[in-house]
């Protein structure tokens, strides 16, 4: 158990370092941030001086190195954008992204895995046919536009929610919503197709023949082994969602949060935020993965991690 | 309705009898006719065994005795009785549900898929404890390393915390009949508890449910293609043929005194492992499909002795002066010498 975290802890540390590799030899493709912060009248002299206090007129390896230096003291310098500390926008930017996929994977898996188990108790029933013609309409439906048909609807028709901006619960509605329901939808699928074909695994004949009831058959037993692989898809949501999926939402609603202000970033050729986010991003990425086996190997013991 | 045969003796009232029970599968392709008039008797204490070919309506038997029977099959005709009583309609359901996994139990074939993988041995030993004897946890526990131990399973504690995947197939089925005796049960159905096994295994198995048998009086009812395990384990046998019953007798008679021709046929075809040079006789042919059975003899395409009346469907009747019935217009005793019985008799005695 400790040789597998310390071997995934390692893992996880090539993969930032890789991301940030990738990132640090694209952010200065992107655009000359001296270009873009100087106004069109500065001279060559002032050019030269603002490219050495960067740090730009070094060779690339010099400058490579010394960013990872930095990054070890969580140090990105300071955003050319907003002229402060990138890991302090950063920093306050992230809760309000945890914020949205929390509430809207939250929103997800709270009614994506009932509702999936309750179709798959009785396949083609009443209950199955109505819950599988919603789930292939949050599937088929694009993200940006699901987002403007809640807003339409609950903004600006019934006025229920606000149409954007954050601060309280209910500017979170819409938002978590739009990231959500897509997600609910593949869940509650996966969920339901699971569940059914654990209800015809012998082991569930075997318990059935035990004289247990079907409720603590279903709850008991093929629920939990269904759960193995919504696992897999759940964090495979919550991974897709905080490193992309967020974007979109928070450009809908104008949410604060990390992905706004990389698509900022981007406008403003911000290679010192962008680096930042891509960061933390992936850092994110690495921790949720980890996460996620462990809890395979606490649902499921024939998992060995070594 | 009154029993259709009088193969048992008046006096002790059966603890598990089938009276002519019928079940249907509503397929995409039809109806198929599970089975077709299933009738037998097992008195209390003995064991009785139901044989037949691959699709003859075994499993069918013995899902419908322990009402597992899902969609699309249903009970379509007859009746089951538990010491008398019906397990069908509304009260003889209320009825089986008391009774399932309590006074009757099941032990399947494939004891690999027939656990929970992600559940430890001891949680399925305490789950089906606490559910039927109100057991606490502790209590549970402890009874189910006693129960591990009985069926034969070394170092009982360390097993208790184990998960499936870590034990043997032979392990696993006496996990499996451990289970199935948790809560001392009066009858058990064993459906081909052996044939997923190696051969070794397979013998100790056996040894194991007689044991239990003599020990706690149990009833079974088992379900096997293995005649030399229906001449070692079993008292009564019932012969099963396109999902009905073509013989039933007590198993002493069945090698020597078979009456149907398919019963005839099956104990010609068992290999006897004294004699390696013997050739193993099959029966030609294959049953008829049950999506649409013949309306007479089920077995006439392929039986040796058949005659006019074949065309009409032979009723199981008792036989004449003996102990056992059978279905068959034109039954006589067998054309050959009576055989010995198999010596696996002997292992198991
Ligand atoms: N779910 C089902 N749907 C349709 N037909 C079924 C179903 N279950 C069983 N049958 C039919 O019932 C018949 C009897 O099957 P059963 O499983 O009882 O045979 P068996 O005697 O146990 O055979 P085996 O020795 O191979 O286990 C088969 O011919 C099969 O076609
Ligand atoms: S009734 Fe006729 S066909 Fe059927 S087993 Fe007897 S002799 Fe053969
Ligand atoms: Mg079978």
């Amino acid at each position: 158990m400790a040789q597998f975290l310390i071997r995934r802890a390692l893992q996880g540390m090539l993969v930032i370092l890789g991301v940030t590799l990738v990132v640090f030899v694209a952010t200065r493709m992107v655009g000359d941030p001296v270009q873009m912060m100087l106004p069109l009248s500065a001279s060559a002299e002032q050019r030269a001086a603002f490219s050495q206090q960067l740090g730009l007129d070094q060779p690339l390896g010099t400058q490579f190195l010394a960013f990872v230096g930095d990054l070890l003291r969580f140090d990105f310098g300071d955003s050319l954008w907003q002229r402060r500390p990138a890991i302090e926008i950063v920093l306050t930017k992230l809760p309000r992204t945890l914020e949205l996929i929390a509430a809207g994977f939250g929103f997800a898996v709270i009614l994506g895995v009932p509702l999936g188990a309750l179709a798959a108790m009785r396949p083609d029933g009443l209950w199955d046919r109505i819950i599988v013609s919603l789930s292939l309409i949050g599937l088929s439906v694009p993200q940006f536009w699901l987002g403007l048909i809640l807003v339409m609807v609950f903004a600006v028709g019934l006025g229920l929610f606000p149409t954007s901006g954050s601060g309280s619960l209910s500017h979170l509605v819409l938002p978590a919503l739009t990231l959500g329901i897509p997600s609910m939808a593949r869940i509650m699928m996966l969920t339901r197709s699971s569940v059914i074909a654990e209800l015809n695994q012998q082991y569930v004949r075997t318990a059935r023949a035990r004289g247990l009831p079907f409720a603590h058959i279903l709850f008991g037993h093929a629920m939990r082994n269904a759960l193995v692989p919504v696992l897999t898809l759940a964090g495979w949501e919550v991974i897709s969602a905080w490193a992309g999926y967020t974007v979109v939402v928070e450009t809908v609603f104008a949410w604060p949060g990390l992905g706004m202000t990389a698509m900022g970033a981007i406008n403003h050729s911000d290679m010192f935020l962008l680096q930042a986010i891509v960061f933390v991003v992936a850092l994110g990425i690495v921790l949720v993965s980890l996460l996620l086996d462990l809890l395979y190997k606490l649902i499921d013991p024939r998992i060995d991690l070594a | 309705m009154g029993s259709p045969i009088a193969m048992t003796r008046p006096d002790p009232t059966p603890i598990l009898e089938l009276r002519n029970l019928e079940v249907c599968f509503d397929t995409r392709a039809g109806i198929v006719r599970g089975l077709r008039g299933v009738s037998f008797a097992l008195e209390p204490g003995k064991t009785l065994a139901l044989v037949g070919e691959s699709g003859s309506g075994k499993s069918v038997t013995a899902s419908a005795v322990m009402g597992l029977i899902q969609l699309p099959g249903a009970i379509t005709g007859g009746d089951i009785l538990w010491k008398g009583e019906s397990l069908l309609g509304r009260a003889g359901a209320r009825r089986a549900a008391r009774l399932r996994g309590k006074q009757m139990s099941m032990v399947f074939q494939d004891p690999m898929t027939s656990l929970d993988p992600l559940m430890s041995i001891g949680a399925h030993l305490v789950e089906v404890q606490r559910r039927h004897l109100g057991l606490s946890r502790r209590a549970a526990a402890a009874r189910g390393a006693e129960l591990l131990d009985a069926v034969g399973i070394t170092d009982p504690a360390r097993r208790m915390g184990q998960h499936p995947h870590e034990l043997s197939g032979g392990m696993r089925q006496r996990v499996m009949i451990a289970l199935a005796i948790a809560c001392e049960p009066e009858l058990l159905i064993a459906d081909e508890p052996t044939t997923a096994l190696d051969v070794t295994i397979q013998a100790q198995v056996l040894d194991l449910l007689a044991d239990l048998q003599r020990d706690m009086g149990l009833s079974i009812l088992l379900i096997t293609h293995d005649l030399g395990v229906v001449a070692g384990l079993c008292e009564e046998v019932a012969v099963m043929y396109a999902g009905e019953i073509v013989e039933t007798g007590a198993a002493d008679d069945l090698f020597g005194r078979a009456r149907h021709p398919y019963t005839q046929g099956l104990v010609r075809a068992t290999p006897r492992l004294t004699d390696r040079s013997e050739r193993l006789v099959s029966i030609d042919g294959a049953p008829p499909g049950l999506l649409d059975p013949p309306s007479g003899c089920a077995f006439a395409p392929r039986c040796p002795q058949t005659t006019g009346a074949c065309a009409a469907r032979p009723p199981l009747r008792a036989a004449p002066g003996g102990h056992g019935a059978h279905a068959c217009w034109n039954a006589r005793p067998a054309a050959w010498e009576p055989a010995a019985r198999p010596v696996q008799k002997a292992s198991f005695a």
